[in-house]
């Protein structure tokens, strides 16, 4: 029988390394380029996330949970070399 | 980055999909994750899904020329082809060497996927057993044409994980699949959003976890490195091991069903042994160290009584 879908997607998923010690200009040359983004992940917005993760686990993935939403404001204005320290 | 890059594969058939975004997950300790987020559009057969997934998972392959590669072109001025995609990716991960000194195959994708098939193929009168062998194939990346029975290895080795009545999880070491049913609405409406967030990051986290581990094992082999991996070990114990991630049932069961199905326990425990080893021999060094003070200690405590004594004597 010839199966019917209704919805799908996939993810396919590449890990790799940033040399040793380049994290931080892998982290700036990554914000610098207009394609990206960063994701910035809050309590409100993703409460379900928030929900799941036990908070050691959470602060470990999803650093910025813990900052609040001036401090979040704050960090969209720092220069990349700043932004780039605190992710 | 978000696109919608749109492509195509297989000419004849036609298939057309989407790169929807392009995620890049970085962990402070230099392991990164580029997750390729796809869709096959306006797509309403299996057989074509499985195609897209087992020939998808490969286009980064060195070597895969476009007209080799089964048709598989994408359709944009974004990507004129599949080399240019590939170029895309290099650029994100720069070189593949570290990575394949750790023995991570980069060359495959490994595959996150989520589908729903119709009610009418799972039901409370048709059930799961009837589109079984289709899960299996779905489970292991197979393409559509091929032949697999319920007894076949690639069936024995899966490991599953159920979600309510209508969905089932199936994972090996290169995938982890979710198969569901829109007799179950949640299925179709909030389902997918928490298979995509939360049993995503579970996935990366797992993944991580070994890619971590394998560094630690390649640093203990060098000298130089011996030391700070040794403590960056007691802090991933401490820190990540030992920590529960989530309270979520289906959650912590597909946790630990991703930890068996990547030998996370087995790797741990070689790492550990190699740590023990080293923690030993430098408690041996140590001892070996102060042995060694205590016995120029006490030669020079003895050596100076004697001339105390010899200076008391001629007195």
């Amino acid at each position: 029988m010839e199966l019917k879908t209704n919805y799908q997607y996939t993810y396919f998923i590449h890990p790799f390394i940033i040399k040793e010690g380049k994290y931080q200009k892998y982290i700036q040359k990554m914000l610098k380029d207009k394609n990206f983004e960063l994701k910035v992940f809050q309590r409100e917005k993703d409460l379900k996330m928030y929900q799941y993760f036990l908070p050691k686990a959470r602060e470990f993935l999803f650093s910025s949970f813990g900052l609040n939403s001036e401090k979040i404001k704050n960090l969209g204005e720092l220069p990349v070399e700043t932004r780039s320290s605190a992710t | 980055m978000k696109k919608d890059i749109q492509g195509k594969v297989d000419d004849s058939k036609g298939i057309f999909f989407n790169i929807q975004k392009i995620e890049v997950v970085c962990f402070r300790t230099g392991i990164g994750f580029v997750l390729i987020k796809t869709n096959v559009e306006e797509e309403t057969s299996f057989a074509n899904i499985l195609n897209f997934n087992y020939k998808f998972r490969d286009i980064n392959q060195e070597g895969n020329m476009l007209e080799a590669y089964d048709n598989i072109r994408l359709q944009t001025s974004d990507f004129a082809d599949v080399k240019t995609f590939r170029d895309l990716i290099k650029s994100i991960t720069d070189s593949n060497v570290d990575a394949m000194e750790l023995d991570i195959n980069v060359e495959r994708f490994l595959t996150f996927s989520y589908l729903c098939v119709d009610q009418e193929a799972w039901n409370t009168t048709n059930e799961f057993e009837k589109i079984k062998h289709h899960f299996i194939k779905y489970a292991n990346i197979l393409p559509a044409d091929k032949d697999i029975n319920e007894q076949s290895t690639q069936a024995n080795r899966l490991v599953t994980v159920s979600k309510g009545k209508y969905a089932k999880l199936g994972l090996t070491k290169q995938s982890v699949v979710l198969l569901s049913s829109s007799a179950e609405m949640n299925n179709y409406t909030i389902l997918p959003a928490e298979y995509e967030n939360q049993y995503l990051y579970t996935y990366i986290l797992n993944l991580y976890k070994k890619i971590y581990l394998k560094k630690l094992q390649a640093e203990f082999k060098k000298p130089k490195k011996v030391n700070s991996a040794r403590k960056q070990f007691a802090n991933f114990t401490k820190k990540l091991w030992v920590q529960e991630i989530t309270e979520d049932e289906t959650g912590t069961e597909l946790d630990t069903k991703i930890k068996e199905t990547l030998e996370l326990e087995k790797l741990y425990a070689e790492v550990k042994g190699k740590y023990d080893v080293l923690y030993k021999d430098m408690n041996v060094e140590k001892n070996r160290k102060l042995i060694i003070f205590i016995a120029i200690m006490l030669g020079a405590s003895l050596a100076l009584n004697i001339i105390n004594f010899i200076v008391l004597m001629k007195k």
